[in-house]
């Protein structure tokens, strides 16, 4: 029976396999013949605790995961933002009819930027990024000349706080579709 | 400015191993102890010398206590002709007083 220690370094180097790309799987038999070398279990152990580091440095830190990863969080985030959005309106409806249109359209927004997004790739959240980013704008500064004058039922803090973080979720996605455009050039001149 | 491929302190300290016997086999193993670098460092520094054509790996029969084919490493011609262009490099940076102490 083999001691503790040394099963569970066979079982780390084992997941090298798992963790390296599959062009790599060569090298993961490497790791896993060179641990059955090593006699001191506790030296076969730390070899096998490094290896495991080392498969997920490679596995993780290439363009083409930062992409991917990317690309998940984006369509993740506007899904979010989209329930949040139809949340909020749903329990709005029925107390202001204004903020649940907004809430309402925002929902809409960031699933259809979402969709977009899905279908036509980085380039069309950029251009919708470069509307909606001056649109805020605009309507903050509205909403800010308008403040004055509003009554007290349209609750323009409410308001100008949402122009704000519309503004800044915007620009979070159109540097993550910049991100994205360079990372599928990138690995689109690789290829060839 | 760019930064030249296998520049960092322990890619030179892996070239540094490989180029002192440069016609020997080295296993993973035998050159993390030489070199004091994790095995999570080390095979990915090797893995990228080998996609350069930088360094060439070959599958030997067991030797004991090894109860299985191990991989073993050694610089190509290229590989070498690099090592030498790099620490070379290093020497001269590290300054005249050291200069010939990779050669």
């Amino acid at each position: 029976m083999k001691p503790p220690r040394q099963s569970l370094a066979l079982v780390l180097i084992g997941c090298c396999a798992f963790l390296l790309p599959a062009e790599r799987a060569t090298w993961a038999h490497a790791m896993k013949a060179e641990i059955a070398a090593i006699e001191d279990e506790r030296a076969a152990l730390a070899f096998a605790t490094g290896c495991v580091w080392g498969s997920i440095k490679e596995r993780t830190l290439t363009m083409h995961f930062a992409a991917h990863t990317v690309r998940f969080i984006m369509i993740a985030s506007m899904l979010a933002l989209a329930i949040v959005a139809a949340v909020i309106a749903g329990r709005v409806a029925g107390i202001n009819t204004p903020s649940a249109t907004i809430f309402g359209l925002t929902s809409i927004l960031f699933a259809g930027a979402g969709i977009w997004y899905l279908v036509r790739g980085p380039g069309a959240l950029i251009r919708t990024a470069s509307i909606m980013i001056p649109l805020y704008i605009i309507a903050y500064i509205w909403v800010q000349a308008a403040g004055d004058t509003a009554t007290k039922s349209v609750p323009a803090e409410l308001y100008r706080a949402l122009a704000i973080e519309g503004v800044v979720i915007w620009a979070v996605l159109l540097v993550g579709s910049l991100f994205m455009l360079c990372a599928e050039t990138i690995l689109a001149i690789r290829k060839k | 400015m760019t930064r030249r491929p296998h520049s960092s302190r322990q890619a030179l300290s892996v070239l540094e191993a490989l180029f002192a016997r440069p016609d020997k086999w080295r296993h993973g193993y035998d050159l993390m102890q030489e070199t004091h670098l994790k095995s999570g460092t080390l095979y990915p520094l090797l893995m990228r010398l080998a996609d350069d054509g930088l360094l060439e790996a070959e599958w030997r029969p067991p030797v004991p206590p090894a109860r299985a084919p191990r991989h073993i490493y050694r610089l190509t011609r290229a590989g070498r002709a690099f090592a030498k262009s790099m620490l070379e490099s290093r020497a001269d940076k590290a300054g005249p007083g050291r200069a010939g102490a990779t050669a």
